[in-house]
Parts: C-alpha cells; sequence; structure tokens
C-alpha cells in the first residue's frame, strides 16, 4: 500500500454513484466504501463529500431518506436513482474512452508519430 | 424531466428552510459520532476520539455552506437571513436608521415632486395624433429658435390661403381664431371663450371626438347647417355629462346651433382653454383678404419632413408672396413646434428648479455615504471576523447590498408621501397662467419616483460597499490586529469624508448663494417704481361681445365699439368716488402688444425692412389704444406737447402719444411733436411726449411705445383702469352692477387692484424666490447637519491621536491648530469650489428667471456680489468650524491615559 493518492478534480461524483449503486448508504458508509474498494489508496476530504452527495442529490442523480443505521441511529440513506444509473452507465463510458485515448497518448513513442 | 425535478427539489427545499438546516446539521453529526465510534473501536479514548473526528472532518460550517450552495438554496436562504439582519441593524441603531431614511426621503420626494411637474409639463407628448409633426405659423420676421421668445404676429386670411397653395411640407394648414361666443338658454347669457375654426381643423389636430363626431368637410359650406363641438369642461359643467348632450341645440350670438360633439378631456392644451368650436367657412373675398388680422394657423409637417425644413420652404414662398402683393407688406412666416409654443419660456424655470433639487438629491445621497462611512469603520472588525470565519467577498457584499437596499426602500415608501405632499404643493403654488400650460395633468409620476430611487440605490450602493472594499484589501488579520490600536481612521477612509464634506460644502454653497440672488433680486424688483401710480386703481376687463357690437376687424371703423367706449366712461365717471377712468387695449405690466418696425416720414425705412429681412428690435415700438384720461387715470406726466382730446375722434386726423423712450430712439436730438410716424401700417402724426413708465415688465427698460386715440382706433375689447378718490376695492361692486344695468350681456371679468396687477407681474420672479429659497434652507440643513456629523465624528476618532500627542508633551494649543486646520482646509476648499461653481450656476439661472439679458446682468452684478458670497461662505464656515471645535476641545480636555484607553 503505497501513498495516499489525491483525488482527480470531478471523479468524486463518480465515485460516489458507484459507492451507492451497491446498495443504499449514509453518508460516513459512502466515505468507507470508496475507501474500501479503493483499498485505501484514495484520500477523500470528508468535508467534501457532502456538498457532493447534496449536489447529486439535487441534480437527481441520487435520492436520500432517514433509517437507522447499524448502531441503532438515525441516518440519511443514498441510493442510486434510475436517471442516476443512466448517468452512471454514461459517465463510466466516458471515463472509460477517455482513459483509454490519454494512455494511448502517454504509450507513443518517436516512432509513432 | 430534470429540470423539473430540480426546480421542485429547489423550490421544497426553499420553503422547509429551517428543515433542511436541521437535517443538515443531524446528518453531519452522525457521520462525526460514526467516525468518532469508528476510532473508539480501534481503542482511542472516547474525548479523544470526538476531538480527532472533528478535526478530521474540518469546518464544519464551510461544509455547510457549501452544501447550501449546492442544493441553489443558499442565495434565498441568505437574502431573508440578511434581511432579518439588516432589519435588526435598523432597529438597534434606529438613531441611524432616524437620520438616513428621512434625508434620504427628502432628497427623493422633493425630486419625485419637482421632475413630475417638469414630465408633465414639458416632456410628456401632447395629447394629439402624432404631436411631433405639429406646428404652429406665424406672419413675422424673427428666426425663431427652439426655447426663443420672438415676437411674432397672427396671421391674415390671404397668407392662409396662399400658404396652402404654394407650400410642400405640410399634409394640412388650417386656422383658428379666437371668437368670444354669447351663449344663452332660457336664463341668462353667458360670454364663453370659443374658436371659429377653418376646415381641417380637427383632421390637422388629430383627435377624435370623446362624444358625436368632430367637424366635417361638409359642415363648412355656406348653406351648412349651423353646428359646433363643445369641449369636456362645458359638457361636465354646463350639461353636467348628458351623455344625450348629442343633437341638442344652443344659441350662441342669438343662433341655434346644433352640438355634435363632445371633445376628450385635456383636448387643447391651451392655458386659455377655449369652449366650444364652430367651423368658418371662408368665401373667396374672405380668401383673399390681406388685411384682416387675429388668424392662429396651425399646420401638420408631412412625415419625415422637419420643421426647420418647412421654415426652409416658407422663407422662400414669403419671398414670392412679398413680390406679388407688394402693397400688403407681407412679413413672411415663421414655423414654430406645437410644443415649444404651447410650453413657452416656463421650460426655463421648471429645470433651474430640476437642477435645484437635484443638487438637494446629491446632497441627501452624500449625507447618506458618509453615515454609511462612518459606520463602516465600526463595522471593518465585524467584516473582519466574518472574512477570518470563511465568509466569501460575494457573501459580504450581499449583505452590504441588502442593507442598503433596506434604507432605499424604507426612504422610497417615505418618499412617495413626501413627493405627492409636494407636488400638491407645488400645483398650489404655481400659478394657473399661460406660461404652464398642462399644469392639470400634473400627478406625482411614478416612473419620475422609480428613477429617482434607482438613482438613489446605486449611490447608496456604491456607498454601502466601502467597507468590503476596506475589509478585502487589508487582510482580515491586519484589521484585526489593527482594532482597539488605530491612532487615527485610515487614510483612505479619511480622504474619502474629506472629499464629501468639500462637496457638500459646494453642492449647498451653490443653492445657498443662488436662494439669496433670486430673493435679494425680487426683493430689489418690488421696490422698482412702475412710473405710474397703482395705488387707488381698479382695473378689470371687458370683452365685448360680436352679437351685440359686431365682428371686430383691425383698422376699420367701428361705430358701435366707439360709441360703447365713450358711453361706459361716460357712465363710469357718474359713480361717486370715481376720480378718472381710463381705457386702453391691453393693460400695464399685464398685456403687452407686439411690436411692430417703426417708418418716420421723410426718413428712409430701417435698411433691414426694405431688404424684407428681420427687424431688430430697437428699431420697433409697440402700441396701445387709449382713451384721453388714460394718463390721467395712470397719474402719467406729460413732457411736452398734449394728452389725447375728444376732438381726435373718428373724424379728425390721426394723431398719436409716444414716450421719452420713443423719443429717445427715433428723435434724440429733435422735436418729434408733428413729425409722423407709422406703425402697424397706420400713419399717425405726433402731438405729445409722456413720461416713460413700465408697461411691459418691472425688469425690462421702458421699450419704445406710440399710443393712439381709441376714439380713432377702436380695440376690440378693453381694460378698465377706474381711479378712485380713496380705497378703489369699495366700488367693485358698483361698477358691476352700472355695466350690468346698462347691457347685462356685457361681460366684466378679472376685476382687481392695479396693485395686484404689479405684483402678479411679478410671479415668476416671485415663485422662483420661494421655490429656490426653499431648497436652499432644505439643503443648508441637509448639508449642515451632515458636515457637523462627519467633522465632529473625524474629529472625536483623534482623540487616541491627541492623548498621545499630549503625552508626548505637545502643547494644547498646537494640537488643537493640527485638527482645526485641517477643518480649515476642508472649509476653505468647499468653499472656493461652491463660490466658483455658484458663479457660473448665477449666471445661468438669473438668464432662466429673467428673461431680459440688460435686467439679468444687472441682477448678476447686484445680486452676486462679493458680500453674497463672502456671508453665505461664512455660515457654512462657521457650522464646520463649530461641528469640529467641540469635539477637539473635548479630546484636549480628557486625560491622556483616558484618551489612550478609548475605544
Amino acid at each position: 500500500m503505497g501513498k495516499q493518492l489525491d483525488l482527480l478534480q470531478g471523479t468524486l461524483d463518480m465515485l460516489i454513484l458507484k459507492a451507492v449503486s451497491l446498495g443504499p448508504l449514509h453518508g460516513y458508509g459512502v466515505l468507507l466504501r470508496i475507501q474500501q474498494i479503493s483499498r485505501e489508496r484514495l484520500e477523500i476530504q470528508q468535508g467534501s463529500l457532502y456538498p457532493a452527495l447534496y449536489r447529486l442529490e439535487h441534480q437527481g442523480w441520487i435520492a436520500s431518506e432517514w433509517g437507522e443505521s447499524e448502531n441503532k441511529r438515525k441516518a440519511k440513506y443514498y441510493r442510486l436513482t434510475a436517471a442516476g444509473k443512466r448517468r452512471f452507465q454514461s459517465e463510466t463510458e466516458k471515463w472509460n474512452r477517455m482513459a483509454d485515448v490519454i494512455a494511448g497518448i502517454l504509450r507513443a513513442t518517436p516512432e509513432k508519430v | 424531466m430534470n429540470l423539473w425535478r430540480r426546480t421542485r427539489n429547489w423550490l421544497r427545499d426553499v420553503l422547509r428552510l429551517s428543515r433542511v438546516e436541521n437535517e443538515m446539521d443531524a446528518e453531519l453529526n452522525a457521520h462525526i459520532e460514526a467516525f468518532a465510534a469508528d476510532l473508539m473501536r480501534s481503542g482511542v479514548a472516547p474525548q479523544e476520539a470526538r476531538r480527532r473526528a472533528r478535526i478530521e472532518f474540518g469546518s464544519i460550517e464551510q461544509t455547510k455552506e457549501e452544501c447550501r450552495n449546492a442544493r441553489g438554496i443558499n442565495t434565498v436562504e441568505t437574502i431573508l437571513q440578511d434581511l432579518r439582519y439588516a432589519l435588526r441593524l435598523q432597529r438597534r441603531s434606529w438613531g441611524f436608521t432616524a437620520v438616513v431614511v428621512p434625508t434620504l426621503a427628502l432628497g427623493i420626494g422633493a425630486t419625485t415632486a419637482i421632475f413630475s411637474v417638469v414630465k408633465a409639463v414639458i416632456f410628456n407628448p401632447l395629447p394629439f395624433r402624432q404631436p411631433e409633426n405639429l406646428v404652429h405659423l406665424w406672419e413675422g420676421h424673427e428666426h425663431y429658435h427652439r426655447g426663443d421668445q420672438a415676437y411674432f404676429s397672427s396671421a391674415r386670411p390671404g397668407t392662409l390661403y396662399d400658404w396652402r397653395e404654394q407650400t410642400q411640407s405640410f399634409e394640412h394648414i388650417t386656422a383658428y381664431r379666437w371668437r368670444p361666443r354669447l351663449l344663452s338658454d332660457n336664463k341668462q347669457s353667458e360670454l364663453v371663450s370659443a374658436q371659429d375654426v377653418y376646415d381641417q381643423f380637427f383632421e390637422t389636430l388629430g383627435t377624435p371626438a370623446l362624444l358625436g363626431r368632430t367637424l366635417q368637410a361638409a359642415d363648412y359650406a355656406p348653406s351648412a347647417p349651423h353646428v359646433v363641438v363643445i369641449s369636456n369642461q362645458m359638457w361636465k359643467h354646463r350639461f353636467g355629462g348628458d351623455l344625450a348632450v348629442i343633437g341638442r341645440r344652443i344659441a350662441l350670438d342669438r343662433e341655434s346651433y346644433e352640438i355634435v360633439g363632445v371633445m376628450p378631456p385635456g383636448f387643447y392644451p391651451a392655458p386659455e382653454y377655449p369652449n366650444l368650436w364652430t367651423p368658418h367657412w371662408a368665401d373667396q373675398g374672405e380668401k383673399e383678404n390681406r388685411n384682416i388680422w387675429g388668424l392662429f394657423p396651425l399646420a401638420r409637417l408631412k412625415p419625415g419632413v422637419t420643421w426647420q425644413q418647412a421654415q426652409t420652404e416658407l422663407d422662400v414662398v414669403s419671398a414670392r408672396m412679398s413680390r406679388d402683393h407688394p402693397i400688403s407688406e407681407s412679413v413672411g412666416g415663421v414655423v414654430v413646434p406645437m410644443d415649444a409654443q404651447l410650453i413657452g419660456s416656463s421650460w426655463k424655470l421648471l429645470l433651474l428648479l430640476a437642477g435645484g433639487v437635484t443638487l438637494l438629491l446629491l446632497i441627501s445621497c452624500v449625507n447618506v455615504a458618509n453615515l454609511l462611512l462612518a459606520k463602516s469603520v465600526d463595522r471593518e472588525k465585524e467584516f473582519a471576523i466574518r472574512t477570518a470565519l470563511g465568509a466569501g467577498r460575494r457573501r459580504l457584499a450581499l449583505q452590504l447590498f441588502t442593507e442598503s437596499l433596506v434604507f432605499a426602500v424604507a426612504a422610497g415608501v417615505v418618499a412617495i408621501g413626501v413627493a405627492s405632499a409636494g407636488t400638491r404643493g407645488l400645483l398650489k403654488v404655481l400659478p394657473n397662467v399661460d406660461l404652464l400650460p398642462r399644469l392639470d395633468s400634473v400627478r406625482v409620476d411614478f416612473a419620475a419616483l422609480a428613477f429617482v430611487c434607482a438613482l438613489t440605490l446605486v449611490a447608496s450602493l456604491i456607498f454601502g460597499l466601502i467597507p468590503l472594499l476596506r475589509t478585502s484589501k487589508n487582510r482580515p488579520h491586519d484589521a484585526l490586529k489593527s482594532d482597539g490600536r488605530s491612532s487615527s481612521a485610515g487614510t483612505g477612509k479619511r480622504r474619502l469624508g474629506q472629499i464629501f464634506v468639500v462637496s457638500e460644502f459646494a453642492f449647498s454653497l451653490v443653492l445657498l448663494i443662488l436662494g439669496v440672488l433670486l430673493v435679494q433680486s425680487f426683493i430689489k424688483l418690488q421696490r422698482v417704481a412702475p412710473g405710474f401710480d397703482a395705488n387707488n386703481l381698479l382695473v378689470f376687463h371687458i370683452p365685448v361681445p360680436e352679437a351685440n357690437y359686431g365682428k371686430y376687424a383691425y383698422g376699420e371703423r367701428d361705430a358701435r365699439r366707439e360709441q360703447l367706449y365713450e358711453h361706459l366712461e361716460r357712465l363710469l365717471l357718474q359713480v361717486p368716488g370715481v376720480e378718472s377712468v381710463g381705457f386702453a387695449a391691453g393693460l400695464p405690466l399685464k398685456q403687452g402688444l407686439s411690436p411692430s418696425p417703426v417708418l418716420i416720414t421723410g426718413r428712409e425705412p430701417p435698411p433691414e425692412l426694405a431688404k424684407g429681412k428681420d427687424v431688430p428690435l430697437h428699431v420697433q415700438a409697440s402700441t396701445r389704444m387709449v382713451n384721453p384720461r388714460y394718463f390721467h387715470a395712470l397719474r402719467v406726466k406729460l413732457i411736452s406737447g398734449r394728452f389725447f382730446e375728444e376732438r381726435d375722434n373718428a373724424d379728425a386726423p390721426q394723431v398719436a402719444i409716444v414716450n421719452q423712450a420713443f423719443v429717445r430712439r427715433f428723435f434724440p436730438n429733435e422735436d418729434p411733436i408733428g413729425k409722423e410716424v407709422t406703425a402697424w401700417f397706420a400713419k399717425t402724426s405726433i402731438v405729445g411726449v409722456v413720461a416713460d413708465f413700465k408697461a411691459n415688465a418691472l425688469d425690462q427698460k421702458t421699450l419704445p411705445e406710440i399710443f393712439w386715440s381709441i376714439r380713432q382706433w377702436p380695440s376690440p375689447n378693453a381694460w378698465i383702469m377706474v381711479r378712485a378718490k380713496s380705497d378703489s376695492s369699495i366700488l367693485a361692486g358698483t361698477l358691476r352692477q352700472k355695466i350690468q344695468d346698462f347691457d347685462s350681456e356685457l361681460p366684466v371679468q378679472e376685476v382687481q387692484s392695479m396693485n395686484d396687477v404689479v405684483a402678479g407681474s411679478l410671479w415668476l420672479q416671485r415663485l422662483s424666490a420661494t421655490l429656490i429659497g426653499l431648497v436652499a434652507v432644505l439643503a443648508l440643513l441637509l448639508a449642515g447637519a451632515g458636515i457637523y456629523s462627519v467633522m465632529s465624528y473625524s474629529v472625536s476618532r483623534r482623540t487616541r491621536e491627541v492623548g498621545i500627542r499630549i503625552a508626548f508633551g505637545a502643547n494644547r494649543r498646537d494640537v488643537l491648530r493640527l485638527i482645526m486646520g485641517e477643518t480649515f482646509r476642508l472649509a476653505i476648499l468647499g468653499c472656493v469650489l461652491g463660490c466658483a461653481a455658484a458663479l457660473v450656476v448665477g449666471h445661468l439661472a438669473t438668464h432662466a428667471v429673467y428673461l431680459s439679458p440688460e435686467q439679468a446682468s444687472n441682477v448678476l452684478q447686484e445680486g452676486l456680489s462679493p458680500a453674497a458670497f463672502v456671508i453665505c461662505s461664512l455660515f457654512l464656515f462657521g457650522i464646520a468650524i463649530s461641528a469640529s471645535f467641540a469635539p477637539a476641545r473635548r479630546a484636549l480636555l480628557v486625560d491622556p491615559v483616558v484618551a489612550l484607553q478609548d475605544e
């Protein structure tokens, strides 16, 4: 496990969508799940998580409702909406295409140019 | 869909702001709790776990702020929050509010009131179709420039028809003639003002009738039935607004007329409102008549033709007409735009007032800016703290904006009251004379109010944002550090305060000097001797009904009028207490007559006249028909020759009396008696010279005048001046009764004392002196309060500095000199700037109010004396000195130790 990486600009939204696509989560749960999936390699500012959640909810990609957490406390659970699912798919495709392109560019050797 | 959901979310959030806030709190707390619980599970002590959870999380407030932003509820919520805060601030510092709101309201209200009047009188379009294409046509020489006052003459039918035939610039040319009509019903007769109109009159103006119809082509035929269109005023007052009035018959000059139409209210916004319009049909003889004057032509320009182009064409046509009719002494035509004609010269007074209140508004804005600035010093710390806690610049700007808005709105609401009271007050003092038409249409203009409010809002916003500027310039910790330790206010802020003080000085000084100038010259004018004895002189006007005394035509013999005047004279002389009775066409200081070029037999005519060019006023003279007792009644002295006598009647040679000004102008080194002069195409020989008296205006030099005998040149109507042996006012009833007994249909109008006429002739000067004086007093109060508050505030801010200086052993007198020195410098700068501006404004204003340039320069020489400047400057100076002296003394008396602990 190397040094933790800072999050790329604009990727937090995608990670949140991915996290909640696996099942409803409260804010802290989202944080834990991202860290878990990334195997602790990503550093997420805790304060920046909530504005992102609020923004995604405002845009209608995720919806929230109050429920009970594992330790019997009231918590706000976020889940992916149908619109969010579509959004997540298109974002994923876009990301993959972009990653391919960038990787291709970075792989380029002098002979190919 | 998506947009809808977003809007719905947003609306829900906005509507349930407090719930959203609570949920946000709960959610973030839950997060921290959960985090802390995890930490505890890994063995951290509970308290330490919570502390670390909080630190790891970062600023909760900032997160919340960003969350609010993310949902878009922030703006609304912020505004509500700021509004609450601003209102709380206003309540807490009610003293501040009590100063700012009335100050602004006064400025806004006064400005709105004046601008409402200015807009209604000058800028609102006239109630005609495409009023910009309407022009008046005059016969005359002077080339007209918009806004000028020049002398023109009414037109003759021959000229009117020539214009119609020979010009291309006009869509329609029509004309009206004033013709008082005897309106009689079963009970009584009444002489009403009416217009005899030529064909196309209503087509030219383009205003449809309110009821019925206007006049049509068929009405202008020799055999057409008599029809009449009545004014709205007459319809309301005489017919009680009866809808069935169309088709009714009324008797005009004892002939039956059918009412065919009622015009809408405000139609024809002339000061002397005609009550009815009757069609006038001109026969061939009249169409060629070049001797009868008294027509007032109106015309509509073809689309795209300017009045200047029409004037050019009229010049060409006039030159040709002069060639075709050499005997008629044609004098050419003048085109005057309708709006300029109606507004006359009143715009000068109104613009002067508008300028005055604008200065007042500026002063009140500067006052408020001053107060906001002073307050900003106190709030610097507040803003520094808020910046340190993470408030962004936009957030702070929004808050200041809201605070300014609250003030501006409060002031605007109060200003509505001020404006409506002010407008009503203005309408009371503005006389409804022929110089100010359309006053009846004046209302509080909400467009003007909104404009002035917006202006004030912008001004207060700019000033309101000053504290922000300062805060972000200094980084917050600087402001926090410096607080409580500054030796004085920051330089930038002090500079701004100083600019405010200087500008208030300048603005109010301008108004003050202007007020003094106008009041002073008005008082001086009141003392001007008119040259005749106005005491115990009763005057009234008798328009002569044509139905009873025949149509009047200038230059034609008129036995019935001659007899009427002679008879009335004898009748009135018999009344006990009457010493003398004067008859004249027109009244001194009330009704002047147009001057005419003067030709002197045996001399070359003025070269300009021969060339058909403009004749300068100085070779013209005005004429007046008077009876033999006229000069006796006015108590005007005879200089040489003789007065008119009864033998100067229609059968005797035509004679004239001239005044001294006439002699000075035309016979400087000759005896004028026996010389022959021609004016208005009438040749007369001079038999007498009378002393000069003020005939046109008290503030003008007496112009050359020629008097004719009313026995030889009857006037269409008469002003009668009755010289009483004692108090003239008790005679009024008796005289009226005498005339009524003689002819009950002879109206006796405008009965008043000559002293009132003299005072009334100064209405413009009185009005401008009163209003500008009032504005000046208001400005003085506002500026005085403003200067006082700034000066005393800035001096009291320096208490600490004074303490330090004294503690270091400075001489108290030196410190006092240091502090007062600044006040002196500002006051002197303000006075110099203000005096310079007042000099310029004074020149402009005097020319605006006193129409004759000659008198204006007199007023300027006397009024703009150094004394007025010095006194006004000293006055404001005193305010500034006393404003800074008291706090300076207090600062000096304070124990240095206490002063250092101050703040």
